[in-house]
């Protein structure tokens, strides 16, 4: 009972936290909006979702200093206010546009998938990583990050530290790419709908993913969105087949048959909310001027998801797992970045420009 | 009962669409970013 009462505090102690710390991140926003930085880069460039996460890192290091971390973690729900944003999106998102970038954004995502979780799979089993943390790995980079890992985890029962090994690279790898990646395409004068589908396809988070479009351009945010959705909604089918073949092959023993129920309990329902938010905004029942409204309290969900991100940040689970897993990661995003330049350019700038 | 997080979250930003709608958010509590 205590232990219960302990964690309702820890959540609402965690979840105040959130809150302070997301109202400093949009304060800095406001004045580094107002800069003009070094390299002639405006300071809108730098989006409110960086000092999301660096807010909430700073939190990560003095509730750690303090020892108050364990405590309040059960309030850092950064999957939750992630998924609430990517609704909330959709209510500003024209069904017109969904259904134009539906097709490439489907082709892409089986194509970088495909190629990106079995050269992953492949070049982890060189370097002679665990089975499961393969599974994890190839999932979190070929799909989406943090709820593919999770997903992944679940598929094939997962050490938790493995879970967290994995978010933990992912979160490192997404921020500079959050960045980097717009001031890249910036600089091969991509078009908004290219970068947007190289964003979408080659950042792991999906809240980076969002970021990367919100730095670049409005289009951009949005057929990343798209785009990551898309291949979000993938997570369902990988998850299953992953499910099957540690099932039937690496695990016989253990008795879970994967049925059509296993791909629907993990179909991320939100993609569901996403389409039924944008369909209110095509037919015009959310209007023009409520869009206006809900795009700002987006922002402010994805604010609290960042926040969250900074403050479950975790460099001792890294250290305790060695370095071969890092140099695979970070080998297989660079063949995933170069990978997603060339299909976003082929599907997005020559086969179905939007 | 465990709730599933997705549908929570569905569940809150349909929340959060009809406070806008309503004239809660935007009109009485201002949402600027």
């Amino acid at each position: 009972m205590d232990e219960r009462k302990n964690s309702t505090t820890g959540f609402i102690a965690g979840l105040v936290i959130v809150v302070g710390l997301a109202v400093l991140a949009w304060w800095i926003t406001k004045q580094v909006y107002a800069l003009k930085l070094p390299l002639g880069i405006p300071g809108k460039a730098l989006e409110y979702p960086l000092w999301a996460a660096l807010a909430g890192l700073l939190g990560n290091v003095i509730l750690k200093a303090l020892k108050f971390h364990a405590y309040v973690r059960p309030g850092f729900r950064t999957e939750l206010f992630l998924k609430i944003g990517l609704v909330l999106l959709g209510a500003g998102v024209s069904f017109a546009t969904l259904t134009s970038a539906a097709l490439g954004s489907v082709l892409q995502g089986l194509i970088m998938i495909t190629c990106v979780f079995f050269f992953c799979w492949w070049l982890s089993g060189k370097f002679g990583l665990d089975d499961k943390l393969r599974a994890v790995m190839s999932t979190a980079i070929s799909i989406c990050g943090v709820s593919a890992a999770i997903a992944a985890a679940g598929a094939v029962a997962a050490k938790k530290e493995q879970v967290t090994y994995i978010t933990s690279l992912v979160i490192i790898v997404a921020l500079p790419l959050m960045v980097i990646a717009p001031l890249l395409a910036g600089a091969m004068g991509l078009s908004d709908s290219v970068a947007g589908a190289w964003f979408g396809g080659n950042i792991d988070t999906t809240a980076a993913v969002v970021g990367a479009g919100t730095i670049y351009s409005t289009k951009a945010q949005q057929i990343a969105s798209i785009v990551k959705s898309t291949q979000n909604a993938l997570i369902g089918v990988v998850t299953f087949f992953l499910a099957l073949y540690f099932v039937v092959v690496v695990e016989r023993k253990q008795g879970e048959r994967p049925s059509p129920k296993l791909i629907w309990e993990r179909f991320p329902k939100f993609v569901l909310g996403f389409i039924v938010a944008s369909l209110l905004f095509t037919f015009g029942v959310i209007s023009k001027e409520a869009s206006a409204t809900i795009d700002g309290l987006k922002n402010w969900a994805f604010t609290f998801a960042f926040v969250c991100m900074g403050l479950e940040l975790s460099l001792g689970d890294l250290k305790q797992m060695g370095w071969s897993p890092v140099a695979v990661f970070l080998i297989v995003t660079v063949f995933n970045t170069l990978l997603g330049l060339g299909v976003a350019w082929l599907i997005f700038g020559a086969l179905f420009p939007v | 009962m465990k709730i599933n997080e997705d549908w929570l979250a569905v569940i809150i930003a349909f929340v959060l669409i009809a406070l806008v709608m309503a004239g809660v958010f935007g009109k009485m509590i201002p949402i600027s970013f």
